[in-house]
């Protein structure tokens, strides 16, 4: 393979990768979370080297991850949810359970100075 | 108690009193405002800077008519204000907002409030409004009245909230009110005699609005203004898109062209040119249709003409088994139907709410309108109808009224089912007519445009590089002679899909386009211009991908498909928000499976009939 080729397809690959890293962000926020969660919890073990551990702490998701409605829809600025409004909503099939684990997100700050 | 480095104020008010145009202009933060209650249906937190260099925590609350919660936006209000909400702390300040132009609703809720005996400031709202009405309000007096300091404030004006920061920047330790019980009966007294003591109105309501309504609010006429204009709507969307539509879809083509020249043949040419130009300029076209049906509803909005419609509608909404409290919900999933699902919080019977969710994604949100347009535009002539109206923008309406008319029968199909008799009366404010302000909807537009272009260049970019990759390998065997596209693990998923789709006249090439659409709709355009680009059609390389599909489908295969997307629920996110909401997996399943069902059937018996007819 010439080297533009070799260029060409890694610049590809790159593209794509990350293309696919975004979309399951997205559309499986919770689950992408919890993935990088055990790798940076891996590369972060006392055993391994500097670097490693470096790229765990890197990789290490921050809180406010893997919430929101994982749309890129934006338009209502108002992924944050509150937990009352889900619990107030009772229906049927739903159990207290259930009920407990939902986690409260970060509301929307704003800042300004008058 | 004193306010020393961070405190937090909470502005709490009945709904449509201002203040969210009140948090904007303190935080800087342009939360959605409209002259209409229900807006906010969610805590938002904000800091805001003083002059002396305090800094304050302010929380938006949602409005609320009583602290006696009915409905569950109103419930988070409640909670802050009695610091209810585990790990949420009670604000150090409540700052009550009140409409000047309608104190005799506003005050019983500031009187109820301050019986919780927090430290407590009334804006006065909306004072130039009412200046302009005649109302006189003696401040003086109504500070002695209520026992608490009044600041005058208008919140859409710029410097509005000045008098209002520099109150809140001197206090240091705030009255703390006594606790006292009173009943409803008592307060309404108490309003009444406050009223009469320090507020001088000419009039109840203003005279222009009473002149608008009667005709707007017309049992006959009202309804066929309200008819004529959303039939305008879709007509201008049409026909004053045409040029800018041309002139992007000219950029599209001549950037496409010039990468096809510029780059050697190879697999990022095919990226760039097959994947990116003919996806991404395929649905960035649509731009100016989405701009200017927002730019109607944005106007609607703000002139506080969208209540009178709920109004209007609510004896035919309450027929098919959904109330007045409905419309806005399902008038705002007329943009996205996730913040139509989220305003459902404010329906007390959480019946109606859980009917209005399950119906909500049969409005027509703004990310179906390119695929609507796409295939109107290319089967469905651009004729005059009787020398006036724009062929296209009818079917565009008529498209628009099958997704309210289905949701309507649903919801009839729903009550039914559940054997409801009871009666929800609809009691609901109509704000005063307010001319829109261009720099509220200039920014509105443009924070559309700015939502739109994410889109394209995040989910739908994304979408479409992966699209093409699966297009694109595994490459063909030697000596193949279909289209490359046709050996790709896309075209082995839309060939293995086509016998489910046939019945329904897709082919092959729009059951790929179904995959990536389910992320967000308008992706299956982005789709279908990569598919038809990959598949050898070079005019699809140059986002023009009308004729292509044009030329290789039938009509009765484009009717079916548009059938298709007026109910098919082509978004995750909105299952996602459903779960969310209703906290419940049974009732995401519910609306799914009913959802892809009648879009099946739909688009079975469009296709039929319109293979039999032509």
């Amino acid at each position: 393979m010439s080297m533009v080729g070799f260029v060409q397809n890694a610049i590809i690959g790159l593209v794509v990768l990350m293309s696919a890293l975004y979309v399951l962000r997205q559309l499986m926020p919770k689950w992408v979370r919890g993935r990088q969660l055990a790798l940076a919890i891996m590369l972060n073990q006392p055993s391994h080297s500097l670097l490693a551990r470096k790229l765990g702490s890197f990789m290490t998701p921050d809180d406010s991850s893997g919430g929101g409605c994982g749309s890129g829809c934006s338009s209502c600025s108002s992924c944050g949810s509150h937990p009352e409004i889900a619990s107030e909503f009772k229906l049927r099939d739903q159990s207290e359970k259930k009920r407990d684990a939902k986690v409260e997100t970060k509301p929307l700050e704003f800042q300004r100075h008058i | 108690m004193a306010i020393s480095g961070i405190s937090r104020i909470a502005l709490v008010g009945n709904p449509n009193c201002g203040k969210t145009a009140l948090f904007n202009q303190l935080t800087g933060s342009r939360q959605k405002v409209a002259n209409y209650a229900g807006v906010t249906v969610e805590r938002k937190e904000g800091r805001f800077t003083a002059p002396s260099g305090r800094v304050f925590k302010l929380l938006d609350l949602p409005g609320a008519y009583s602290l006696e919660a009915t409905s569950p936006d109103e419930v988070v209000t409640r909670d802050i204000c009695l610091g209810r909400i585990p790990g949420e702390e009670l604000p150090d300040l409540i700052v009550c907002v009140a409409d000047a132009t309608n104190l005799r609703l506003h005050l019983r809720f500031v009187l109820e409030v301050k019986r919780l005996g927090r430290p407590m400031v009334l804006a006065l709202n909306m004072m130039d409004a009412a200046r302009k009405r005649g109302i006189t309000i003696n401040r003086e007096e109504l500070q002695r009245q209520l026992g608490m300091d009044v600041i005058e404030t208008v919140a859409i004006k710029h410097d509005g909230a000045k008098n209002l920061v520099a109150h809140i920047d001197r206090m240091e330790v705030p009255e703390v009110h006594a606790v006292t019980d009173q009943s409803d009966a008592d307060l309404h007294t108490q309003v009444l005699a406050i009223l009469a003591s320090a507020v001088t109105m000419p009039r109840t309501t203003a005279a222009v609005d009473d002149a608008i309504d009667r005709w707007a609010l017309h049992s006959v006429f009202g309804l066929m203004i309200l008819a004529a204009v959303m039939f305008f709507i879709f007509q201008a969307v049409f026909s004053w898109a045409e040029p800018l539509m041309d002139g992007i879809s000219t950029g599209v083509t001549v950037t496409g062209q010039w990468f096809a020249s510029a780059l050697p043949d190879g697999l990022l040419r095919s990226l760039i040119v097959d994947g990116l130009f003919a996806g991404l300029g395929a649905v960035l076209v649509f731009l100016p249709q989405i701009l200017i049906l927002f730019l109607f509803i944005l106007v609607l909005e703000e002139s506080g003409y969208l209540p009178r419609a709920a109004f209007l509608l609510d004896r035919m909404m309450f027929k098919a088994g959904l109330t007045g409290r409905s419309f806005i919900p399902l008038l705002s999933s007329f943009a996205c139907a996730i913040p139509g699902i989220m305003a459902t919080r404010s329906i007390q019977d959480p019946r109606d709410r859980l009917t209005t969710i399950l119906v909500a994604p049969l409005m027509t949100c703004s990310a179906r309108l390119p695929v609507y347009t796409l295939l109107i535009a290319a089967f469905i002539p651009n004729t005059t109808v009787w020398n006036f109206f724009n062929l296209q923008g009818i079917v565009l309406f008529v498209l628009y009224v099958a997704g309210v008319a289905s949701a309507l029968a649903v919801a009839w199909f729903i009550k039914r089912m559940r054997q409801d008799k009871s009666e929800h009366a609809l009691l609901m404010e109509l704000p005063s007519y307010r001319l829109p302000s261009p720099l509220n909807i200039a920014i509105g537009l443009w924070e559309r445009a700015y939502i739109f272009m994410r889109r394209v260049t995040t989910i739908i970019l994304s979408l479409t590089v992966l699209l093409w990759f699966l297009s694109t390998f595994p490459a063909p065997p030697e000596g193949a002679t279909l289209p490359a596209i046709e050996y790709s693990l896309a075209g082995m998923v839309g060939r293995f899909m086509e016998p489910i789709f046939a019945p329904i006249g897709f082919n092959w090439q729009i059951c790929i386009a179904l995959i990536p659409g389910l992320a967000a709709r308008e992706v299956a355009v982005a789709a279908l211009g990569t598919v038809y680009a990959m598949a050898g059609s070079e005019d699809a390389v140059a986002a023009q991908l009308g004729p292509v599909i044009a030329a290789q489908w039938s009509l009765a295969t484009a009717l079916a498909l548009l059938a298709w997307y007026v109910f098919a629920p082509q978004c995750l996110s909105t299952l996602a928000v459903i779960r969310r909401e209703t906290n419940s997996w049974r009732v995401v399943a519910i609306s799914t499976s009913y959802l892809f069902g009648l879009a099946y059937l739909a688009a079975f018996l469009t296709y039929h009939i319109a293979k039999a007819i032509s």
